[in-house]
């Protein structure tokens, strides 16, 4: 099953460098160009749910304003993940372009 | 560092489960202070608490993060939706099983308005298709059509202006609510065999007590009243829910039980023993005793549920 838009840019956001929560919302609205802009609510569904299922796990904790903050890494699985979900919609970006083009080949001819 | 703002974030974050707050509360919370510096947030914006309060929702209709008191509230609750469904179950068989006596056997007694047939049929039929799907595991399925039973009802009140149909109501949306909030895809699954069991055996019964209503020289069943059954199916499941070892009791059942018996006994009460319209009726002494023994009975249930929910273990949450 292909995964939702914001799950696979918190999963995006942690490729390369671990992040804390701020950091992540930070980076997915970068990613995305502003277009996922996500709650800090549904960032901690979804962090919950990927370090469940082994994509995402704690890397450290920091000291920061006198509390403790966590710092989330993504797991090789996470990394197949999103390598899996990249060529789905790479895929269906690909098949959408096909078709796209003949539709615009007949337009061409008919005129 | 804003200490008003931490607390509001900290009360805001108590709509969550106990558990999930033990596991992420602290970062959370961080989190939250962390986006509102420098932008001189006193409270937390709405945006954030509808994510907070979509959260919590999601974590409780899936049950997940539960202490064990959690869960046994939880398992309650979904008894009382699968049990709720029963009766409508329950009660659409009565009401088609008569009313195919009517239309073989006697024709000409009132004679019905067939449009009228195929609604009340198809209502009726809906609420068979919402038990079946909840006991197969279908939740979504039992939902979807839990919610077109209310407005197929909502709908036939409107567009006919008799809102007799409301009367309804009153039965559905009990059942539809607790559909809806808490028979969750990943809670405890019924046992298939046992539910769908009790619910062919009570068919069958009403098939014979239609039968016998249809052609009266059949069977005696006709003469008694479908709640008799009802009650009859009650008392076997307190007596079975009391009787089964301790180890293997379950404070769900107990009290989805409890509750079942005493809304149907009192709701009974209320329609026979009260007399909104100032005609009096004879109630025998029997239905009495029954009505009270039944309840008394529930009360054990409830007592015994309650019991053995507080010997559950508490998260320190719920201790605080």
């Amino acid at each position: 099953m292909s995964m939702s838009e914001p799950t696979f840019f918190v999963l995006t956001a942690l490729i390369g460098e671990p992040r804390h929560g701020y950091g992540i919302v930070g980076e997915v609205d970068q990613l995305s160009g502003g277009r996922v802009q996500l709650k800090i609510g549904s960032l901690y569904g979804i962090l919950d749910r990927l370090v469940s299922e082994g994509l995402v796990e704690l890397d450290r904790e920091e000291a920061y304003h006198g509390r403790l903050r966590r710092y989330y890494r993504i797991t090789n699985a996470g990394l197949e993940a999103v390598r899996a979900e990249a060529a789905h919609q790479a895929a269906n970006a690909r098949a959408a372009a096909r078709r796209l083009r003949s539709i615009n080949l007949q337009l061409g001819e008919a005129s | 560092m804003n200490t008003d703002l931490e607390h509001r974030y900290r009360r805001l974050l108590r709509l969550l489960p106990a558990g999930y707050r033990q596991a992420w509360e602290e970062d959370m919370v961080t989190t939250f202070l962390h986006s509102a510096e420098g932008r001189g947030v006193n409270r937390p914006p709405l945006g954030e608490r509808l994510s907070v309060i979509a959260l919590a929702v999601r974590l409780r209709l899936a049950g997940q993060y539960e202490s064990p008191r959690g869960k046994a509230w939880h398992h309650a609750a979904y008894a009382l939706a699968l049990m709720l469904l029963l009766h409508q179950a329950f009660m659409a068989t009565a009401s088609l099983t008569q009313l195919a006596a009517r239309v073989l056997w006697r024709p000409m007694e009132r004679p019905l308005n067939e449009a009228d047939v195929w609604l009340f049929a198809l209502y009726w039929l809906l609420w068979i298709v919402a038990y079946g799907a909840l006991v197969l595991g279908w939740i979504m399925a039992a939902r979807t059509v839990a919610v077109f039973i209310l407005a197929l009802i909502v709908g036939v009140t409107v567009i006919s202006g008799d809102f007799t149909a409301t009367v309804l109501l009153a039965v559905a949306w009990p059942a539809v609510c607790a559909l809806l909030l808490f028979a969750v895809p990943d809670g405890s699954r019924p046992r298939r065999g046992v539910w769908l069991s009790v619910y062919l055996a009570s068919s069958l019964v009403l098939a014979a007590h239609a039968i016998g209503y249809g052609r009266r020289d059949w069977s005696w069943l006709w003469a008694i009243d479908v709640a008799v059954f009802w009650r009859l199916a009650l008392l076997v499941g307190m007596v079975v829910a009391l009787a089964v070892p301790a180890v293997r009791r379950s404070p769900g059942w107990l009290l989805a039980i409890a509750v079942v018996d005493a809304t149907f006994i009192v709701g009974s009460m209320l329609s026979r023993y009260v007399s909104f319209s100032g005609v009096a009726f004879a109630v025998p002494p029997v239905s009495v005793v029954v009505d009270l023994f039944l309840l008394g009975l529930g009360v054990a249930c409830a007592v015994v549920g309650m019991v053995m929910l507080r010997r559950l273990p508490r998260t320190e949450f719920e201790a605080a």
